[in-house]
């Protein structure tokens, strides 16, 4: 049966974030779900999980679930290695890298690979994503304090064909490496993105993958795809 | 120069908003960001009146702003206000504009004015409120206002050392804000039917903000409001100074006690529970500010709860209601799905055309509020039909299905007249709900009068 973990759902939430859970919940009815709180040692640290999933939080919580991570780094990196599915959406993904630059602050982040994002509070990025990743398209929205920089490209998670990558003018967006996969796009990314989750549900060992609801998220997803890939306003 | 600057600041202004007045536009921005370029501290050069009440906060400030504009109206008062303008700088400073000689003497003794929360950081350095009602915070827009921590910590910064607030007992967001000013709290004590934990998705304080332990709810409102403590330290929820005790919907009635234990009794202004809190947020200003109990009761009045936030109409044995959604705002649209829920029918249709037409134009619509509003409101057998009008019809579909309403019970159309059609087709329902975003109350009414004049036509 599969164990899937959830980093901290009351405080990594803004943006409809939980909304991937509740769509994994579906697709998973049998699946055993741990919720990890913030107080709390996360499932990982002592035992397999099969997936772990965390979403958009604040600034100031940034800093304490990176706080929380780093005494269990060496975990993280174990899972990362094994092949271990992990998803971090919005500005969880930051936490990956090198660190956040606030206004000549610096915030060490856990260092697993080597961008750093840079935040600027009185500006908001927002930019309106069609990716490829496999063949597939990915689609979703960005809005952010932070751009990130110095990616290795090689582990990008997806090339770019609309909208903004890692930053103004960059051709890629988020990391993948093994089944580590960190993007800034916000909220329900497994909802809007179906053709990604089956890619993802094989990942987690699942032959034949059914989606829930699939008729109606299909047709919501194919509709996106189609207006961002021919809208003229969506650069 | 500095003065010569303010002067030409001033009659720019004014006559910007004369000429825009004869050419029939609305005049309420414009004005004032002009003379702001102008002069950048025009406003602070400005003369003030005798009393400012700002008011702000993330839902409810609309209905505040005009609940103390009509008190005082009723009261013989000139007020300057932006309830018919915009509630950013340069709305606030053609407020004063047009309030003003030439010269920049203030002509009224009185400023009530909206102020939205972002734009304290550009008002509050240049025009300090005496007092500062704030209803709530909540997360609101992504694009706008990214989540709540964000907004209170501009509002930490610029609000004035010496502006007083009337804050929400009840919301710990809010009512922790400018934490070395004087306040009074206003609050709802529990009701009978009220749970100890909501089962809202969105809650913008889940965590002591002292030491990370979940709090613990004594009782949940919605969302985040009600009452908490943390397990682990002694930070909990303050208590209220204006206290509703009992809300007495037979009766039409509420009890408030004020801060010295008496008790008061008023005509309920709403049934609408975040009603209820406007109310006694203007109670608690009011009262402090010396008016007695018989004047509050005499001047305040259910007139100014606009007609664009909510309204009725009766059509052949069906009663059909718009309600305010604002879009991309998952709390307010949240609230309107509960009042759908607790409405008292047999048979309810709704009807959710909530898009950003705006957003939608420019790009396409971020869809992820969806996520964090309770369609599940909606997943009840009373609830006959859920019509998706607009472009982001499906993706509405989708949360409509995650939210457990059967598929055969969702209709999704393009054309928002399209749904005329298909809420007609379920026969002898008892109440319609067209849910609208702020911009959409003329394409809501539109739908309404239609649908009005096809089930009367039925009925006859
Ligand atoms: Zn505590």
């Amino acid at each position: 049966m599969l164990r899937i973990e959830i980093l901290y759902p009351e405080v990594c939430n803004l943006y409809g974030d939980m909304g991937n859970v509740q769509y994994l919940k579906f697709c998973y009815p049998d699946a055993t779900f741990i919720e990890t709180a913030l107080t709390d040692r996360p499932a990982f640290a002592d035992s397999d999980v099969d997936m772990i999933y965390m979403g958009s939080m604040t600034e100031r919580i940034q800093e304490k679930v990176v706080d929380r991570l780093k005494e269990y780094k060496e975990q993280l990196q174990a899972c990362i290695d094994k092949g271990t599915v992990i998803l971090f959406t919005g500005n969880a993904y930051e936490l990956m890298g090198q660190y956040i630059e606030d206004e000549g602050r610096r915030i060490d982040c856990l260092g697993f690979f080597p961008y750093y994002a840079k935040r600027e509070m009185m500006k908001r990025h927002f930019s309106v994503i069609l990716a490829e990743f496999e063949g597939m398209d990915v689609v979703g929205f960005k809005d952010q304090f932070t751009m990130a920089y110095d990616h290795d490209d090689a582990k990008a998670f997806m090339k770019i064909i609309k909208g903004e990558g890692h930053h103004e003018g960059a051709m890629f967006e988020g990391v993948r490496y093994n089944n580590f996969f960190g993007t800034y796009l916000l909220g329900p990314f497994l909802i809007m993105n179906p053709r990604f989750m089956k890619y993802l549900m094989g990942l987690l060992g699942t032959e034949e993958c059914k989606l829930a609801y699939e008729d109606a998220v299909m047709a919501a997803y194919e509709k996106r795809c189609h207006e961002f890939r021919t809208k003229s306003v969506i650069k | 120069m500095k003065k010569l600057r303010f002067y030409l600041a001033v009659f720019v202004g004014k006559m910007i908003y004369t000429i825009e007045k004869l050419l029939g536009k609305n005049a309420s921005v414009f004005p004032g960001s002009m003379a702001i370029r102008i002069c950048p501290d025009v406003l602070g050069q400005l003369k003030k009146p005798e009393l400012i009440i700002g008011i702000t906060g993330t839902n409810g400030k609309t209905t505040v702003t005009n609940m103390l504009i009509d008190f005082y109206r009723r009261k013989g008062y000139d007020v300057i206000n932006n309830s018919l303008g915009s509630n950013v700088a340069g709305g606030i400073v053609t407020a004063f504009l047009i309030n003003s000689t030439f010269s920049g003497k203030c002509k009224k003794n009185i400023a009530i004015l909206e102020i939205d929360e972002k734009s304290t950081r550009l008002v509050c350095p240049y025009m300090q409120p005496d007092w500062l009602i704030c209803t709530n915070l909540f997360r609101d827009s992504i694009k706008r206002n990214a989540h709540t921590e964000y907004i209170a910590g501009i509002l930490d910064k610029y609000i004035p050392k010496k502006t007083k607030l009337v804050v929400n007992a009840d919301d710990l967001i809010s009512s922790r804000l400018a934490e070395g000013n004087e306040r009074v709290y206003f609050g709802i004590e529990r009701q009978e039917y009220e749970l100890e934990s909501a089962n809202n998705l969105a809650k913008d304080i889940t965590i002591c903000p002292n030491c990370d332990n979940k709090l613990v709810f004594d009782y949940a409102r919605y969302h985040h409001i009600g009452r908490a403590h943390c397990p682990n330290c002694d930070f909990a929820s303050p208590n209220a100074d204006y206290l509703v005790k009992k809300i007495d919907k037979e009766a039409d009635e509420v009890v408030i006690t004020n801060p010295v234990g008496e008790v008061w009794t008023f005509t309920m202004l709403s049934e609408n529970i975040v009603n209820i809190y406007n109310q006694v947020a203007c109670v608690a200003l009011l009262t402090e500010l010396g008016f007695d109990t018989e004047d509050i009761r005499t001047h305040l009045t259910k007139d100014s709860i606009v007609a664009s936030r909510f309204s009725v109409v009766e059509a052949g044995g069906t009663k059909i209601m718009t309600q305010l959604s604002k879009g991309k705002n998952s709390i307010a649209c949240s609230r309107a799905l509960d009042y759908i829920n607790h409405y008292k029918a047999e048979s309810k249709c709704v009807l959710v055309m909530v898009d950003d037409l705006y957003e939608e134009k420019e790009g396409s619509e971020n869809t992820c509020w969806l996520y964090d509003a309770d369609f599940e409101y909606l997943a009840t057998p009373e609830v006959k039909r859920v019509v998706v009008a607009g472009a982001r019809a499906l993706d509405h579909k989708v949360r409509l299905l995650m939210a457990g309403i059967p598929e055969e019970k969702i209709v999704t159309v393009e054309a928002e007249l399209d749904a005329v059609d298909k809420l007609a087709e379920i026969k002898g329902v008892e109440a319609i709900f067209i849910l609208h975003e702020v911009f959409g109350y003329g394409r809501a009414s539109e739908v309404r009068n239609r649908l009005k004049e096809r089930l009367v036509g039925e009925h006859a």
